[in-house]
């Protein structure tokens, strides 16, 4: 038996490592250039031919291809193909024929010195190119762990064959490139998925009224609602709709649960809702009519809190059914009270589940909040909840303001408190403040006494409906001008007369309109007076009906009847400030 | 409505307590005339506590003005509050009535 020589032997180890060396050194090199190749910020095109240029440097061969797998049509695509007589993008074969296919199917390397002699060798690709392959190694392009995304070929080594140390080379390479495809391919996805829930929280969204004022020729009530969803999508809504001329609803409602499956809900809750409230039903028809239709084929048992009321706009009275959901606040005055108290279930719970209606009824300015509990259970940095005691404390010092800033300024305070934490459910508020349309009647008597008499009437009035000051003296001053002339100079009998006030005050606006059967007058033929001109130059007549003209807003008269009629109105500058004395003396 | 009354040098001043309207006006107009009738020629106006005034309040303030200009005398204001200066703007009054912010410095303007 022949035994190698000693020396020998250490000279083929010294070989033999310093071979691995050299092979881990070419590893080492290729990994390192495609590694700072993927922090260049390439895009995944750039990137992957990067990859193959590399490969084909590093085992200097003529020519390479990466193939990925097309799964709908079980075929392997050449998608980058570099080197002489490069295979055109878009080539396809079927997945699991030659040699591509084989190393696709089976995950595992192969290494040929002669492709020609391979049966599993497919000449179709050749013959669309003319190039011939000599040598070759296809390995799967794959992570390290996991299923072959697609291929990588290289053919026809400078020098010699491809060797099995190329092969570990090309293996490095081709995990490297796997992993970015993959990693491109779920940021895109992740993207789509993104913009798509965009989109959807935008059509959710849309799908809630959102102009204000809604019914701009309603002065009889002032509504405003916002939600603020935690996740891009919330399961909260609010909802308005008049259900005729005198029944307007207004709806609040928290779907469990958040994102896309309680925005499907919420979807569909509101459509159900809004549907079944404007057949006419009462309240607790509704939520019940509603309870039905949801726990019909809720296999996913979601369910949906929901307040539900209708105010009639010429009574004041509001009849309501609370189906599980936060119990709202009704501000009078100064006071903040509950309406109604938590009962009934929420919907979509059980098929025969009951709801029931309650009553409670609105006086001119008073303003109903309704809310999701976002609201109360907003919490600040230490954990401590918004809380309901927050809650009214804050409504009595926003007590009154219209809905809009009333809403605004909440929403601000409860941001405020929660600064520094991160929103964890959607918040949802809608106000609905009642103004119906005041109207007070004066019959006065044609004497000068009379005219004090209105302008007490008339200050009371004021006071009585938060007419701010400057407001109150401007009107004041014109039915002064405007009776003071009439009583003076309309009769020219000795006879009793009677003269009709009407005040009203509705939209922000108070008008006055006075009805007499004394001579023909109409003050907007009066000409102006002179304004200008020195003292001596000017005339003493016209003052009253000038001032009445430039202080009020609008000022029409009609004769019908036999009759004066003139009605003046002026838009109110703003609200009075409440008299807390009168306030808390009207407590007791 | 209530007046008062003082003089200073040779200015007599008015101050007006309350309402200047149809149902006042003539008193006021009357004391003023009565003024003028003894030789006052200098008038102040002091509006500090005037709470309203019509067009009758008005009137009788622009009578007044034009008997003096005749007889070489004058009628300022002073101490109005702003909801009725903003009268004598509409009125066009501010272009020939003076209005002073205080009672004294009407006076000294009047004065001599």
């Amino acid at each position: 038996m022949f035994t190698e020589p000693k020396q020998d032997r250490r000279h083929v180890e010294r070989r033999n490592r310093d071979k691995q060396l050299l092979r881990c050194e070419r590893e080492l090199e290729a990994a390192t250039r495609i590694t700072s190749a993927l922090f260049e910020n390439l895009a995944l095109d750039e990137l992957v031919v990067k990859a193959l240029e590399i490969a084909i440097e590093v085992v200097n061969a003529e020519c390479g291809s990466i193939l990925l797998a097309d799964s709908p049509s079980k075929q392997l695509i050449f998608q980058y193909s570099i080197g002489t007589s490069p295979i055109p993008s878009g080539t396809a074969i079927p997945w699991d024929q030659g040699l591509a296919g084989t190393v696709f199917q089976s995950a595992k390397p192969i290494i040929i010195s002669d492709a020609q002699k391979d049966p599993r060798h497919l000449e179709s690709t050749e013959k669309l190119t003319g190039y011939r392959t000599r040598d070759l190694v296809t390995v799967p392009l794959k992570r390290w762990e996991g299923d072959p995304i697609g291929v990588l070929q290289v053919m026809n080594k400078r020098e010699g064959l491809l060797t099995e140390e190329d092969l570990a080379i090309l293996t490095i390479v081709s995990a490297i490139t796997a992993s970015s495809i993959e990693l491109h391919r779920t940021m895109a996805e992740k993207e789509r998925i993104g913009s798509e829930l965009r989109i959807a929280s935008e059509i959710q969204k849309s799908i809630l009224p959102r102009t204000f004022p809604p019914f701009p020729d309603r002065a009889d009530f002032d509504i405003f609602a916002t939600t603020i969803p935690a996740l891009e999508m919330g399961g909260d809504f609010y909802d308005f709709f008049l259900i005729d001329d005198k029944r307007l609803g207004v709806v609040i409602a928290d779907v469990s649960g958040k994102g896309v499956p309680a925005a499907i809900f919420m979807a569909v809750s509101r459509s159900l809702l809004k549907a079944t409230a404007l057949t006419c039903v009462s309240p607790s028809e509704c939520l019940e009519h509603v309870n039905q239709l949801l726990c019909q084929d809720n296999e996913s048992a979601m369910f949906v809190t929901v307040f539900y009321g209708i105010l009639h706009s010429d009574t004041g009275e509001l009849e309501f059914s609370n189906g599980g959901h936060n119990v709202p606040y009704l501000i009078c005055g100064n006071r903040v009270s509950p309406v109604g108290r938590p009962e009934n279930m929420a919907l979509g719970f059980l098929n025969e589940a009951n709801y029931r209606t309650s009553r409670t009824s609105l006086k001119g300015g008073e303003t109903l909040v309704l809310y999701t509990d976002g609201v109360t259970e907003a919490m600040d940095a230490q954990g401590q909840l918004f809380s309901e005691q927050r809650l009214e404390h804050t409504l009595q010092r926003l007590a009154h303001q219209r809905p809009v800033d009333l809403l605004t300024t909440l929403v601000e305070d409860v941001q405020a408190f929660s600064r520094g934490t991160v929103q964890t459910d959607d918040i949802t508020l809608l106000a609905l403040q009642y103004r119906p349309a005041v109207v007070q009647e004066l019959t006065l008597a044609n004497r000068p006494s009379e005219v004090d008499r209105l302008v007490s009437a008339v200050a009371r009035f004021a006071h009585d409906h938060r007419i701010a000051e400057p407001d109150l003296r401007v009107v004041a001053l014109a039915l002064d001008e405007v009776l003071t002339n009439t009583i003076s100079y309309g009769y020219d009998d000795q006879v009793p007369h009677e003269i009709r006030v009407r005040l009203t005050l509705a939209n922000s606006r108070l008008s006055a309109e006075v009805e007499d059967d004394a001579k023909p007058f109409n003050p907007l033929t009066v000409p102006s007076p002179d304004l200008t001109s020195p003292i001596e130059a000017r005339s003493v007549g016209g003052l009253g009906v000038h001032l009445v003209r430039s202080l009020m807003d609008q000022v029409d008269y009609r004769r019908e009847s036999g009759k004066n009629h003139l009605i003046m109105s002026k838009r109110l500058s703003g609200v009075a400030q409440p008299d807390t004395k009168a306030e808390r003396h009207g407590d007791h | 409505m209530e007046i008062t009354e003082r003089k200073v040098g040779d200015v007599s001043i008015l101050g007006i307590i309350g309402r200047l309207d149809t149902g006042t006006a003539e008193a006021f107009a009357q004391r003023l005339h009565q003024l003028i009738d003894g030789g006052e020629r200098r008038l102040v106006i002091d509006g500090e506590k005037l709470e309203y005034i019509n067009s009758a309040g008005l009137v009788v303030l622009m009578v007044a003005a034009k008997r003096l200009k005749v007889l070489d005398g004058r009628i300022v204001l002073s101490s109005l509050k702003p909801h009725i200066v903003e009268i004598f703007e509409i009125a066009g009054f501010k272009s020939i009535f003076p209005i002073y912010v205080n009672a004294e410095q009407a006076t000294q303007q009047s004065s001599g």
